[in-house]
């Protein structure tokens, strides 16, 4: 709570515009969002909880769920979609058996779509804890799952 | 002496230099001017291309190889990170320059084969294998017979006005911007114009909205300059999240200043004290190099108050897009950036008039806003001789999908389509004949191989009925389903979807399930699925004209473009799979079912126990049957049976 | 500047800038609408508004669409209405097909507007989705199912009732309306005041139902079930009724209350006259004290929890005086108790109310029997009317049967407190009750009349000048009360609401549609008021007789609220 009072006072006080760069912020330092950091942000900004949590939730970024231990984000740019990014996601989302923005029950996976990784060239692609791994194929999924799981 | 200097580089000291119309630059500036330029070094420099695509493909490895590579030959190597060429595929690209000679670029290079290329280099032999080509630089002496980058296909005849220094200069700082030539226009035109006058040189360079629209861009100038108020802004569009377009990327991470300076000059122009950029989280190396940017940008004095005693200030703020494609959008950045939902607003009122905090606001894509410091410094008559009669200038494109070498290109319009295919992608990969294109992304429309001759400028797209978009160009072969990618395009959209209105809400995920109904083979055909698939297709089209007439925002207005007009092209493909079942490209794979030859099969039970939906009946060493209802079309069967039995139909 | 422009081929005059619906509304034609609310800034997002403009490849929401002179329109072109119609579609093709099942039917927006584009048959396949009921709170029930995601519950919670307890979550097709980390209304800073529910197109916003306790208690011969009739009621009981006067409404609503097997029905009159009276004392020994501070009027409970939850720094300046619709029940239950020598434990009191929040209240207290003081159940107007027709009860046909039963003694201003500043007008009887110092003609601060929402007047009684101020909405009363501050503005008295206009426009009340007709039901109370105005109180109220209770000694020392936190 300490470092979110601090961030916190970066800013003005009652001044609405700055939700998003506030949360990000937060977001930046404790990687997840919570109720009691709506409660403060709210208090703090002077908006009501409910706004803060529908602003969180309409984007992308900002996540109520500390995300999981490995976090794969599997790229949805048109290269890999044409090179079969669709199998993969079912394949992971089947294995896992979470959709994304879900978490594993035992917290070790979590799953993202993501834009283009910049790697269109080896597509399909994704990228588990920012390490990409390129060509994927669904048994490779399998295997690097496996791998993963071993690791636990 | 060159090391002395390096410490005496001020921007300060250069700015003095810019400023003046025509500089008498004593010897020592000239010598400044050209150590940053690189036109003169002291001693090797490799110039690593640090961008997110060559990140991936490992950069970071070679600033160790370089530098093990000095220390083993006992010879002190300069390591500059500069942006990309725009060639992607040939990422991790390198260039390596000695003193006296032009330096030379290598792409697709491994920290393997890193020190070979090095010790011939230093040793004045150029060694061809993954050779781009060597740059041609002022007083540095070119090697003979090795080509030019600019005469590599993927370069030659591109018109390189944004991307002249990407890939060549540090990317962030702004010594070396203004060394060649940046942020001229913009001292000149606060020591020299008023807006007024600038403000028509934009309305005669006849400058175009680059997202897609065309719109002219002085319309817009005129109303922020024109309403009254007390406060106007500059807003960067730089929310770029097309799959599948990555120019702005590249832009941003390769040449920074260029946009800053464009802003500024947007800013001087309509009156604004105030410029963002709403930039994308997910984009983090642009975000760290425009800050860095701009803060090199303030030090120089280019941004506050007062800027070169000119009385006008202004300041730039980056602000983070935390992730929604609809907040490209002009009127979803402004609630954006209000700490509000990124949800579209009604128009009118215009952002122009009515923008961020309901005050005049410009909006402009990177791209457009990089076009300007070009006009302001080479006046719009010498912009004019660029492009077409009604476009002029030049148009970035990304290539991606299954063509040869993919990346970033700048295009003069009026280039034909086909150029940018063949000519600086190098056609389909593997030599295949090229199905389709796809212009625009997830709201664009598909191009038949029939209209590949067609002109890029907005004339021809509207004649033609076809959208440029923001520049991402997808190519097709015919291993490609494009009923599948018009599926995956409107899941995009659908998933995308701010949610505020019925059209593009509930229309995105109706259309969605009817394309997901023709690509998916139904557990049961007689349910929902198959009711869905008949129905569906006779209401597709109604629901695309309503979506488009009704939608609030671009992104439902446009959402259904793929499917219109792949639907017109691919017809034929459309009824093999909605009639026939069938996915002639092999990419719905759910399409597929499979049979068991009773020849072959000798109940080795593999298939069965593989089988993950249970579709397989049989008893042992008797012959096994698949039960093509229950059948997904995975194919595990296939793969596991060992004796060729596993038919596919 | 007014402009004509060419409508459907007619021309029409218009103000330049206006949006197109006005001007249409202005002109007699109607586009249909979903998510616009009159007053409310147009969000522009339920489409289904959408008119033709010569020369415009697409088509624009007439409620948000200002009109320009150049203008040709076409409101009902083919084009227009197959657009309507598929809109439509793409919602009924996911709403739940559960009209008979569902409260609003016969009085939905979404139904009327699919007979208005005469849907026929669905050409979408229906697809039925999951989506999570909100019962948490014990007001009022949130079903997103049948949510047309309008956002009209939004803007009313948030900029009429400067609460803002839910709002859109989520992006696409996962966009839902809920409250902060969708933990349920219960858990938000929802006040209960029902204001979403009355401007809700769907049922998807409903109050929590009391009726099957009430009909099974109606029903069953162990217990004496007892009505409370708030005035609030008969100012728009009649709307459901072919309409008669406020005096005939009476005698008939009570008589089909009666035949329904209420045992017997009481106004809560002579308990409003009661709070008036113990407010006034309060008010006066307040003043006596010296005390610069204004006091609060606490009779409204949305208000009371507004002010607990946002405005803590307030809860001392409560009136600390028990509403009506509290004290009266326990009074009800000894008084009959007494009298019939029927246990407490089976008298069963049956609040009839405008206001949703009694619910959540009634709650608080303790069942049948007890010594608990609310009600034990709590019927809005709405499930009133359906308990009457339920019981096959034709009010309309009915005579002046019977009238309410007798409870305490004389009480003039039974009926004011349905408005807002009733209450404070109730109060300004009582301090004006010596006739002489009367200051406005007629013995009626006209000021305080009307349905104006922030009324300030100043009142003169017992010798001096008292600053009184009244206001109805809680987003009104939020930035009146930081002008006052900021002006450092003295007040003695302030009475907030928190319905606009009051009870009449509680969220209990029959839903006609976004545009209620507060008006008419403010002058069915003043009309009823009229009638019994003339009556004088006797001085002091005296307690029923058989009554014996150190009434005096414990009203005055609690909060209506504590109890409901
Ligand atoms: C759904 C949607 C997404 C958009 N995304 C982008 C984007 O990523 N980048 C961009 O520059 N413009 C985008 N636009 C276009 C902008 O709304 C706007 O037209 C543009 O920034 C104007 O710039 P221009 O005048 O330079 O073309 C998008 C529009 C829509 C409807
Ligand atoms: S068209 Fe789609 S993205 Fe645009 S406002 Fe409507 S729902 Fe949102
Ligand atoms: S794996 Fe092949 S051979 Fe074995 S049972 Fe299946 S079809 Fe027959
Ligand atoms: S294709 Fe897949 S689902 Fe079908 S029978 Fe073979 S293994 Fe089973
Ligand atoms: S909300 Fe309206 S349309 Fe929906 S079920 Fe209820 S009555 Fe029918
Ligand atoms: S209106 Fe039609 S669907 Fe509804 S109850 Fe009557 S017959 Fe049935
Ligand atoms: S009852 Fe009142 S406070 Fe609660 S959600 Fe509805 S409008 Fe808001
Ligand atoms: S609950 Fe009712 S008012 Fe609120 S958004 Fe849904 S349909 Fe509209
Ligand atoms: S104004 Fe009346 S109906 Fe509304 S919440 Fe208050 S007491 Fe209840
Ligand atoms: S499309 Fe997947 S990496 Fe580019
Ligand atoms: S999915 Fe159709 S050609 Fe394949
Ligand atoms: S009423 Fe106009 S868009 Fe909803």
């Amino acid at each position: 709570m300490d470092d979110i009072t601090s961030i916190l006072s970066k800013y003005p006080e009652g001044v609405t515009e700055n939700l998003i760069p506030v949360l990000q912020e937060i977001q930046d330092s404790t990687s997840y969002l919570n109720g009691e950091i709506v409660q403060a942000v709210a208090a703090y900004l002077k908006i009501p909880a409910v706004k803060i949590y529908s602003v969180a939730t309409f984007y992308n970024e900002f996540r109520f769920n500390p995300g999981g231990h490995y976090h794969i984000q599997v790229c949805q740019g048109t290269g890999c979609l044409l090179d079969g990014s669709e199998q993969i996601r079912r394949e992971l989302m089947r294995l896992l058996e979470i959709g994304p923005g879900e978490i594993t029950r035992d917290g070790w996976f979590s799953l993202e779509w993501v834009p283009c990784l910049g790697v269109c060239q080896e597509a399909p692609v994704i990228s588990i804890n920012g390490k990409i791994i390129t060509n994927m194929t669904p048994a490779k999924v399998k295997e690097v799952i496996a791998q993963y799981r071993k690791s636990r | 002496m060159i090391q002395e200097m390096t410490n005496r580089i001020n921007p300060r000291e250069l700015q003095e230099i810019l400023l003046l119309e025509k500089p008498e630059l004593n010897q020592e500036q000239q010598a400044m001017i050209r150590f940053l330029r690189r036109e003169r070094i002291s001693r090797p420099a490799v110039f690593l291309d640090v961008t997110s695509p060559s990140v991936i493909y490992g950069i970071d490895q070679f600033k160790v190889a370089v530098k093990e590579w000095g220390e083993n030959n006992a010879l002190d190597v300069d390591v500059v990170e500069t942006g990309s060429l725009g060639l992607i595929s040939a990422e991790p690209v390198i260039g390596i320059q000695i003193p006296g000679r032009a330096r030379l670029y290598y792409g697709q290079i491994t920290p393997l084969k890193l020190p070979s290329i090095l010790d011939a280099v230093v040793r004045q032999v150029v060694p061809e294998e993954n050779l781009i080509g060597q740059m041609l630089m002022a007083s540095q002496q070119p090697w003979e017979g090795i080509p030019f980058w600019d005469q590599h296909p993927f370069f030659k005849g591109q018109t390189r006005y944004l991307m002249n220094l990407c890939g060549v200069i540090d990317p962030c700082s702004a010594s070396e911007y203004i060394a060649w030539g940046g942020y001229q226009a913009f001292a000149k035109s606060l020591r020299y114009y008023t807006s007024q006058e600038l403000l028509k040189l934009i309305e005669e360079s006849n400058l175009r909205g680059r997202s897609g629209s065309g719109f002219l861009a002085a319309t817009k100038w005129l109303k922020v300059a024109n309403t009254p108020s007390d406060k106007r802004y500059v807003l960067c569009n730089a929310d770029e999240s097309d799959p599948g377009g990555y120019m702005h990327r590249i832009l941003m991470e390769s040449n920074p200043h260029l946009i800053i300076e464009g802003i500024m000059l947007a800013a001087y122009i309509t009156g604004s004290g105030q410029a963002i950029i709403y930039t994308r989280s997910r984009y983090p190396m642009a975000v760290k190099r425009l800050q860095k940017a701009l803060q090199e940008a303030r030090s120089a004095g280019l941004l506050g108050s007062d800027i070169l005693k000119s009385g006008f200030s202004l300041d730039i703020q980056l602000k983070r897009g935390p992730g929604a494609y609809v907040c490209g959008e002009e009127t979803a950045i402004l609630s954006s950036l209000e700490g509000k939902r990124g949800m579209p607003q009604n128009r009118p009122p215009y952002p122009a008039t009515q923008g961020l905090f309901d005050k005049p606001t410009l909006v402009h894509n990177v791209e457009t806003l990089a076009q300007v410091p070009l006009i302001i410094r080479n006046g719009p008559e010498w912009y004019k001789k660029t492009g077409t009669a009604e476009s002029s200038g030049t148009k970035l494109f990304s290539l991606s999908g299954r063509i040869s070498r993919l990346g970033v290109v700048e295009v003069p319009f009026g280039t034909p389509l086909k150029t940018l295919v063949n000519d600086f992608g190098g056609g389909v990969r593997n030599g295949q004949p090229l199905k389709a294109l796809l212009l625009g992304g997830p709201s664009g429309k598909f191009v038949t191989a029939t209209q590949i001759d067609t002109p890029i400028d907005f004339e021809h797209f509207e004649e033609e009925d076809l959208v440029m978009g923001s520049g991402s160009l997808v190519v097709l072969d015919e291993g490609c389903c494009p009923i599948n990618l018009m599926k995956n395009l409107m899941d995009f959209n659908h998933q995308e979807s701010c949610g505020k209105c019925i059209p593009c809400r509930d229309g995105t995920k109706r259309v969605l399930s009817i394309l997901k109904s023709v690509t998916t083979r139904p557990a049961n055909q007689e349910k929902f699925d198959a009711l869905e698939r008949f129905r569906g297709i006779t209401r597709i089209e109604e629901l695309a004209e309503v979506m488009k007439s009704t939608s609030l925002c671009g992104l439902g207005k446009t959402a259904a473009n793929p499917v219109i007009s792949g639907m017109k092209l691919f017809r034929e493909e459309m009824e093999e799979h909605v009639f026939d079942r069938i996915c002639r490209a092999g990419v719905c794979r759910n399409l597929r079912s499979f049979r068991i030859d009773p020849v072959n099969c000798t109940g080795c039970n593999i298939c069965m126990i593989k089988c993950p939906e249970n579709a397989i009946i049989g008893s042992p060493h008797k012959v096994h049957i698949i039960m093509e209802d229950i059948c997904s079309g995975c194919g595990k069967c296939y793969e596991v049976c060992k004796f060729n039995a596993i038919r596919v139909l | 500047m007014i402009i004509e422009i060419d409508v459907n081929g007619r021309k029409i005059k218009a103000r330049k800038g206006e949006r197109i619906l006005d001007a249409l509304k202005a002109n007699g034609i109607r586009v249909p609408t979903l998510c616009n609310m009159d007053g409310f800034k147009p969000t522009g997002s339920c489409r289904i508004c959408v008119v033709e403009v010569e020369g415009r490849p697409d088509l624009v929401p007439a409620c948000s669409y200002p009109v320009e002179e150049w203008m040709v329109l076409y409101t009902h072109s083919p084009r227009v209405i197959q657009a309507r119609r598929t809109i439509l579609e793409l919602l009924l093709a996911e709403h739940p097909e559960g009209c008979l099942t569902c409260d609003r039917n016969r009085g939905c927006e979404l139904q009327e507007l699919a007979d208005e584009l005469n849907i026929s048959c669905q050409n979408l396949s229906h697809v039925q989705v999951s989506k999570r009921i909100d019962n948490t709170s014990r007001a009022l029930i949130r079903d997103n199912a049948k949510c047309i995601l309008c956002g009209r519950c939004i803007r009313i919670c948030e900029e009429q009732q400067a609460v803002a307890a839910i709002d859109f979550l989520h992006r696409g097709s996962r966009i839902e309306v809920g409250t902060v980390l969708d933990k349920g209304l219960s858990y938000s800073s929802c006040v209960n005041c029902g204001q979403c529910i009355l401007v809700c197109p769907t049922g998807a916003l409903k109050e929590r139902n009391h009726m099957n306790d009430v009909v099974r208690s109606l029903h069953d011969p162990e217990l004496l079930t007892i009505g409370l009739v708030d005035p609030a009621v008969m100012a728009s009981a009649g709307e459901y009724f072919r309409s008669k006067g406020g005096k005939e409404l009476r005698t008939s609503l009570f008589s089909a209350l009666k035949r329904a097997g209420f045992n017997r029905v009481y106004e809560n009159h002579w308990g409003l006259e009661k709070e008036a009276t113990i407010l006034t004392n309060k008010f006066l020994q307040q003043i006596d004290a010296n005390s610069q501070k204004p006091m609060f009027l606490s009779s409204c409970p949305s208000f009371v929890q507004y002010v607990i939850q946002s405005q803590s720094d307030l809860i001392p300046l409560l009136a600390p005086v028990k509403p009506a619709r509290q004290l009266m029940p326990m009074l009800l239950r000894k008084q009959i108790s007494a009298e019939t020598g029927w246990p407490e434990s089976r008298i069963v009191v049956v609040y009839l109310t405008a206001c949703i929040a009694a619910k959540p209240e009634a709650h608080t207290s303790i069942g049948p029997g007890s010594d608990g003081y609310g009600p034990d159940h709590v019927l809005s107007i709405r499930e009133m009317y359906r308990v009457i027709r339920l019981l096959g009860i034709n009010i309309d046909k009915l005579g002046v049967e019977m009238l309410p039963d007798e409870f305490g003694g004389n009480a003039r201003s039974g009926y004011l407190p349905a408005l807002s500043g009733g209450m404070t007008e109730a109060i300004i009887r009582i301090l004006q009750s010596d006739a002489s110092e009367t200051s406005l003609p007629g013995g009626r601060p006209a000021r305080l009349r009307g349905t104006r929402e922030i009324r300030e007047f100043s009142v003169q009684a017992k010798g001096r000048t008292f600053q009184m101020a009244s206001i109805s909405g809680l987003t009104n009363f939020k930035n009146w009360y930081q002008d006052v501050l900021d002006k450092n503005r003295h007040f003695d008295l302030i009475e907030v609401m928190a319905c606009p206009g009051g009870c009449i426009n509680g969220g209990g009340q029959p839903i006609a549609g976004p545009h209620t007709d507060i008006k008419s039901r403010a002058k069915m109370v003043f009309e009823l008021d009229n009638l019994y105005s003339g009556i004088s109180p006797s001085e002091d109220l005296p307690l029923p007789p058989g009554l014996e209770l150190p009434l005096q000694a414990t009203l005055a020392t609690f909060l209506p609220r504590e109890i409901i936190k």
